[in-house]
């Protein structure tokens, strides 16, 4: 799998804590990148099998929120993701601050 | 309220909806829609939402949507149209930009982008909106190009 920057982020963010699910801004929050930059590397890594999400069973209005999409790492995603991650090319900790400034995209 | 758009873009835009509209007769004209949807759907989800961009109908926010229709419900002075602007200030929703995007992606993808959208504007502070929404629309297109490779890829392993 095409492992960019991003993708590494946000696969570090979820390999911290495997068994935990987050959800969209927590993941925005842990990475620094943008809604919109790891809605598409989720969607991506879901389609790998490496990711799962459900969405929350919520009555919007009683909540007063949308219902949340929740993340957490697959069995395979977890092992593979970990894999991948300690081979992979890792950028300084500059770089990847310039990067989540930037929020751009995957 | 966005500005309109130069006229040099304008063209462009003209130019690209008009390429969208042949691209749809094409494939009615031709009757193989069946055999040739992958091709037709991708050609037409780019020329829709770039010409669309161009033109700068995708410009604005789901803010203004919600203000939208406050006005509505001075106008009308309704008290079941204001209650509806209330609960659209509650719970911002994608605006119609949005979900005109969302309509070139594939089944998979679209539902979820949308409450992705939604679920952003809720947690993100309302002077973040347009900044967000900008974000989501630039990824528009790879959601686009990833949400029917899955599909085709799901479809083929079926």
């Amino acid at each position: 799998m095409k492992m960019t920057l991003q993708t590494q982020m946000v696969l570090d963010a979820l390999l911290r804590n495997p068994a935990r699910e987050m959800y969209g801004r927590e993941l925005a929050q842990e990475t620094g990148l943008t809604p919109g930059t790891t809605h598409l590397i989720l969607l991506r890594l879901e389609a790998e099998d490496w990711v799962t999400s459900y969405k929350e069973d919520i009555d919007p209005s009683a909540e007063k929120r949308p219902a949340r999409r929740y993340y957490r790492l697959t069995a395979t995603g977890t092992t593979q993701g970990s894999a991948t991650l300690a081979t992979a090319r890792r950028p300084s900790a500059r770089a990847l601050r310039g990067l989540a400034g930037e929020g751009g995209a995957a | 309220m966005a500005s309109s758009p130069p006229p040099k873009r304008t063209a462009l835009g003209l130019l690209l909806f008009l390429a969208f509209l042949v691209a749809s007769a094409a494939a009615v004209v031709d009757g193989a829609l069946g055999e040739t949807d992958k091709i037709f759907s991708f050609v037409a989800s780019f020329s829709l939402l770039t010409s669309l961009a161009s033109l700068g109908w995708v410009g604005s926010t789901a803010r203004r949507g919600g203000a939208s229709s406050t006005r509505r419900s001075r106008k009308s002075g309704h008290q079941e149209l204001q209650h509806r602007s209330d609960a659209v200030a509650a719970h911002p929703q994608p605006g119609w930009q949005m979900r005109t995007i969302a309509v070139c992606m594939a089944p998979v993808a679209r539902r979820r982008w949308l409450d992705d959208i939604a679920e952003t504007l809720h947690d993100y502070d309302v002077a973040d909106h347009a900044d967000l929404l900008r974000d989501f629309r630039t990824n528009a297109f790879v959601v686009i190009l990833r949400s029917w490779t899955i599909d085709y890829t799901r479809s083929g392993a079926s």
